[in-house]
C-alpha cells in the first residue's frame, strides 16, 4: 500500500536512489516509502561507504543528511561535485537557518528538506530534482501542456484558442505548474518557487491563488480540468486532463 | 544604537577639555586674587615709603632753613637725595629757588617738569609746609622707580597668569584629545558588537591607566556575553537537533500507521489531529529559533537597499484575494520609491504577518488599509484594521514571545507573530509603535530610508 493517493493515475517515475542518513529510523522511514512506491533503494550510514556506492555505480538521485557520523554531508557533496557527478542531491537537514540553507545550495545541493518533513514532501521534491537534472537547456520561453500554452516573453496565456488573462502571481504559479507537470508539487515547493518566502503563511494565499487560477484555467473548458488538488499532498497539472465521468 | 556613540563627539564638547577649562578658569582666578593681594600690600607699602621720604624731606629741609633764618639758598644736593626735590616760594607764591616750580599745598601726587620750562613730566609726590618766616617749602619725592617697580610688578602678574591660563587650555586641549580618541575607540568597539560581531575587542595598552582598566573590564564584560551568546546558540542548535530526532520518528511512525489505516476509519482521524499537533510543536519551534536568529543580528550581513515601495505594494497585492473572499477589501497607500537598507524575504515576512494578523484577529468587514509615507529620513509603514484593537495596557505584552491576548484566543496562530514582527524591526533599527485607529488597531514601523 502506497503512502499516498499516488496510485490514481499519476504514475512516478521508476528511481534508483541511495539514502545517506546516520539515523536509521529515517532511513528505514524514507525506504520504506519509496520501496512501496516501486523505486529501488540503497542504503549508507555514514559518507565513506556513501561515497563507496557512488563511486561504484550510479544512481537516479541522492538523499544526503547534512550531518553524518564521518563527516559533513556538505564535504561529500562537493567531493561528488568536483568529479562532475551530475546526481540530483536532496540535502536533509536538523538545522533550518537561511545561512545552512543557502551552504547547501552552493555546496551544489538541487534542494534542501528541513527534518522532520512529510512522506509526501520528500517525494514531491525528489520528483522535482530528478527533472531537473534530466534538464540540461535552458528553460524554454514557451511551455505546452495538453492545450494550455504559457508564453514566458509575452506574459500570455492561452487555452484552446481563447486567451486567459492572469494575474501577476497567478502567471508564475500557472508557469511553476506546468514545468512540473504530472508531479505533485507541494504548499511549500509553491511558497519557496513562486512566492519566494523561506517562511509559512498562517493564511490560506496558496490556496486562495491556486483556487483564482482553476477558476480561469479550468472553468467551462470542454477539455478538462487540468489541475488537481492531491488531497494531504498538494496539487497536480495534468498532461492528460481528466475527464470526469463517474464519482472519483 | 544610542546617538552618542552614532555621532562623534566634538573636541570641544568633550568632558576632558571641559575639565580643562574649568581648571584654566580657577586658575585665572586665583591669580587674579593673589595679583590684588599683592598689588594692594605692596602698593600700600610703596606709597608709605613714598610719603616718608617726601615728608621726611620737607621736616629735614624746614628744620635747616628755620635753624638759619633768612637764608636764601639751601644746600639741596648736600641735604636732598637724587630722588628729592624742592621748591621754594615766597607767602604769595612766588617761585624763589629749587626744581620744583608750582607752589603746591598739602601733601599730593603731581606732574611737573623739574628745571623750568621745556624739561620733560616728572611724576612726583610732593609735601609742602610753611617755614617760620612765612615763605612756602614743597619737597617732592621722584615716583619714577617706584612706579616702576609697581609697572613691572603687574606685568609678571599678567604674563605670568596669561601664560598659565594658555598652558592649562593647550594641556587640557591635548589632554582632552587623547582622552577622546580612546573614548572613540571604545564607542566604535561598543558599534560594532552592537552590529552583531561579538568577537570584537578593545586594545589594552601597557600604560595601566584608567582607560585601560575601563577597556580590560568591557572586554571582559563582551567576551562574557559572546560566550553566553554563543552558549545559547549552542544550544538552540543542539536542543533543535535533539528534539528534531524523536519528533521525525514521531512523525515517521503516525505517517506510516495513517497509511495502514482505513480511510473511513476513526483512528485515522486522530492521526490526522496528533500529524497536524506535531507539525505545530515543529511549527513553533521553528518561529522560535527563527526569532533568535533574527536577534542575534546575524542576518544583517545579507542587507541590501530595496525599494520598500514595490515590496508593500506587491505583498499587500497579493493578499487582496483573501480579503475579497471574505468580501471585504485591503486599501493601498503607498509613496512611490522609498529605498530602505534591509533583508527583503524578512520584511515581506513583517508585511505579511502584520496583514495576517489584521485579517485574522478581525471579524468579516472590517476593513484593513496599509500605508507607506516618506517622512524625512524616515519610511512610515502603517498597518491597521477598524477591529477591536488592543487595549493600551497590553500593548507592551503583545509584542513578547507566546504571548496571546484572551480575546484573541479563539483566533488561530501561534503568538509569535508579533514578536517575530518586533525582532525583524529591531533588527532593521525601526521602531514598532502599537496606536489607536480609533476604532481598531494601528501598527506603525517607523524605518530609516536608505542615503
Amino acid at each position: 500500500m502506497p503512502l499516498s493517493a499516488e496510485g490514481r493515475n499519476i504514475r512516478m517515475p521508476f528511481m534508483d536512489i541511495l539514502v545517506v542518513d546516520d539515523d536509521e529510523e529515517t532511513r528505514r522511514h524514507v525506504t520504506n516509502g519509496l520501496v512501496s512506491g516501486g523505486h529501488q533503494v540503497s542504503e549508507a550510514a555514514d559518507a565513506a561507504s556513501a561515497l563507496k556506492l557512488v563511486s561504484s555505480r550510479h544512481f537516479d538521485a541522492i538523499i544526503l543528511d547534512r550531518l553524518l557520523p564521518d563527516g559533513d554531508g556538505i564535504t561529500l557533496l562537493q567531493q561528488l561535485r568536483q568529479r562532475s557527478d551530475p546526481t540530483p542531491v536532496l540535502m536533509l537537514t536538523a538545522v533550518a537557518d537561511v545561512d545552512a540553507r543557502v551552504e547547501g545550495i552552493e555546496a551544489g545541493a538541487d534542494d534542501y528538506l528541513v527534518k522532520p518533513f512529510a512522506f509526501v514532501e520528500l517525494r514531491a521534491r525528489l520528483l522535482a530534482i530528478r527533472r531537473r537534472g534530466a534538464q540540461v537547456d535552458l528553460p524554454a520561453a514557451v511551455v505546452r501542456v495538453a492545450d494550455l500554452t504559457l508564453d514566458v516573453l509575452s506574459r500570455t496565456v492561452q487555452r484552446a484558442d481563447t486567451a486567459i488573462p492572469l494575474q501577476p502571481r497567478e502567471f508564475l504559479l500557472l508557469e511553476y505548474l506546468m514545468r512540473h507537470c504530472d508531479q505533485v508539487v507541494t504548499r511549500t515547493m509553491l511558497l519557496q518557487n513562486v512566492w519566494k518566502y523561506d517562511f509559512d503563511p498562517q493564511t490560506s494565499i496558496v490556496e486562495t491563488h491556486m483556487s483564482r487560477l482553476r477558476a480561469k484555467v479550468d472553468r467551462g473548458f470542454a477539455s478538462g480540468e487540468l489541475i488537481e488538488t492531491v488531497r494531504g499532498e498538494g496539487y497536480l497539472l495534468r498532461s492528460t486532463p481528466l475527464v470526469k465521468t463517474t464519482n472519483e | 544604537m544610542s546617538e552618542i556613540s552614532a555621532s562623534r563627539v566634538s573636541l570641544l564638547r568633550s568632558a576632558a577639555f571641559r575639565l580643562a577649562v574649568v581648571q584654566a578658569a580657577i586658575f585665572a582666578l586665583i591669580v587674579s586674587v593673589l595679583f590684588f593681594i599683592t598689588w594692594w600690600s605692596v602698593g600700600a607699602y610703596v606709597e608709605q615709603r613714598v610719603h616718608e621720604i617726601a615728608t621726611d624731606g620737607l621736616k629735614k629741609l624746614t628744620r635747616i632753613l628755620d635753624a638759619s633764618p633768612g637764608a636764601d639758598h639751601i644746600e639741596a644736593e648736600r641735604d636732598l637725595d637724587e630722588n628729592q626735590h624742592y621748591g621754594l616760594f615766597d607767602a604769595n607764591g612766588r617761585y624763589l629757588e629749587g626744581d620744583i616750580r608750582i607752589p603746591v599745598s598739602g601733601e599730593t601726587n603731581v606732574r611737573t617738569p623739574l628745571g623750568g620750562r621745556g624739561a620733560a613730566l616728572v611724576p612726583l609726590h610732593v609735601a609742602s609746609g610753611r617755614i617760620a618766616d612765612g615763605r612756602r617749602l614743597v619737597v617732592g619725592m621722584d615716583r619714577r622707580k617706584a612706579d616702576v617697580l609697581l609697572g613691572r610688578f603687574r606685568r609678571a602678574f599678567l604674563t605670568g597668569g596669561a601664560t598659565g591660563i594658555a598652558a592649562a587650555l593647550v594641556v587640557g586641549f591635548l589632554t582632552a584629545r587623547r582622552y577622546l580618541r580612546r573614548v572613540e575607540q571604545i564607542a566604535a568597539v561598543a558599534a560594532q558588537i552592537d552590529d552583531g560581531r561579538l568577537d570584537t575587542r578593545l586594545t589594552v595598552t601597557d600604560r595601566r591607566d584608567e582607560i585601560d582598566r575601563l577597556s580590560a573590564a568591557l572586554n571582559a564584560t563582551w567576551q562574557r556575553t559572546e560566550s553566553l551568546v554563543e552558549g545559547m546558540r549552542q544550544l538552540s542548535t543542539d536542543v533543535a537537533h535533539e528534539l528534531r530526532t524523536p519528533l521525525a520518528h514521531l512523525r515517521f511512525r503516525l505517517e506510516k500507521t495513517r497509511a495502514n489505516l482505513d480511510a473511513h476509519s476513526p483512528a485515522r482521524a486522530v492521526m490526522d489531529q496528533s500529524l497536524n499537533d506535531v507539525d505545530r510543536v515543529l511549527a513553533v519551534f521553528r518561529a522560535l529559533l527563527r526569532i533568535s536568529q533574527i536577534q542575534s543580528r546575524q542576518r544583517r550581513a545579507g542587507f541590501e537597499t530595496l525599494d520598500l515601495s514595490q515590496l508593500v505594494s506587491a505583498v499587500t497585492a497579493d493578499f487582496g484575494p483573501l480579503f475579497e473572499d471574505e468580501g471585504r477589501a485591503v486599501r493601498l497607500y503607498v509613496q512611490n520609491r522609498i529605498h530602505i537598507f534591509g533583508d527583503r524575504t524578512l520584511l515581506e515576512q513583517l508585511l505579511v504577518n502584520l496583514i495576517e494578523n489584521a485579517l485574522r484577529h478581525t471579524s468579516q468587514g472590517t476593513s484593513v488599509s496599509v500605508g507607506l509615507t516618506q517622512n524625512g529620513a524616515v519610511a512610515e509603514l502603517t498597518v491597521s484594521d477598524s477591529g477591536t484593537g488592543i487595549p493600551e495596557s497590553q500593548r507592551e505584552r503583545v509584542l513578547q514571545r507566546l504571548v496571546r491576548l484572551d480575546t484573541a484566543r479563539t483566533s488561530p496562530g501561534m503568538g509569535l507573530g508579533l514578536a517575530l514582527v518586533k525582532a525583524i524591526a529591531d533588527l532593521h533599527e525601526a521602531t514598532l509603535e502599537l496606536g489607536d485607529a480609533q476604532p481598531g488597531l494601528c501598527v506603525t514601523i517607523r524605518l530609516p530610508r536608505a542615503a
